[in-house]
């Protein structure tokens, strides 16, 4: 396996621990209802969701060494870091799209959609964004 | 990339080479092994700069490692 192989594997792995994390801990706080009326859950869900981008960004950061035994990352693994936007993008939509229309769906009648919902959204589209890069280098790794 | 119409004969190559290893390709061309892999399996498509390091590497020409066949 090759290392930017192995490093997107265990993003995805830690990723999806963090999402389940923040999930389990969103509904265990009262889920919506909580979220958007007790200010402390939204500050320590939000400071819990940077913790998760930071480590994200750390382990997905593209990187380039040589060391004396050879090296690290090259051309292909570059390549295939290049393509990985292309899942993201696809994520990033698709996460959006189901949020726009399930929310003007649930609230079409009261003509507004409730002010918690576009965090929430913000959170989850993130979190897809960066699981969809990590994705998106495995991919390209079975492919090429 | 993965239907390429492009071959080499990196493996053969390196059985010529005194059974050079994947490892030992990859440190001279300076790409890793798991590039090697691919590009004995006609999965990856070298670009220009790494096929001359490749061939530079056996000692011979671009065109008796890499085969277009279009």
């Amino acid at each position: 396996m090759a290392p930017l192989q192995k490093r997107a594997l265990i993003s995805l792995v830690l990723g999806l621990v963090w999402a389940v994390l923040l999930i389990v801990l969103f509904v265990a706080r009262g889920g919506v209802e909580t979220f958007s009326t007790d200010a402390s859950t939204r500050i320590l869900l939000s400071v819990l969701f940077v913790a998760m981008l930071l480590s994200m960004a750390f382990l997905g950061a593209p990187w380039k060494a040589r060391t004396g035994r050879g090296v690290d990352v090259d051309e292909r693994d570059l390549a295939i870091l290049k393509r990985a936007p292309h899942v993201q993008l696809i994520a990033v939509m698709l996460t959006l799209a189901a949020w726009v229309i399930g929310l003007t769906e649930y609230y079409w009648e009261q003509g507004c959609i409730p002010v918690m919902w576009p965090y929430l959204m913000v959170f989850t589209t993130l979190i897809a964004s960066t699981l969809a890069q990590s994705l998106g280098v495995l991919i390209g790794y079975r492919r090429s | 990339m993965g239907d390429a119409a492009i071959r080499n004969s990196i493996r053969r190559l390196r059985f010529d080479h005194d059974e050079m290893t994947q490892e030992e390709l990859g440190r001279l061309a300076g790409c890793t092994r798991q590039t090697i892999i691919s590009l004995e399996q006609g999965k990856y498509v070298p670009s220009l700069e790494l096929a001359f390091r490749i061939a530079r590497a056996f000692d011979t020409t671009i065109e008796d490692v890499f085969e277009f066949d279009g």
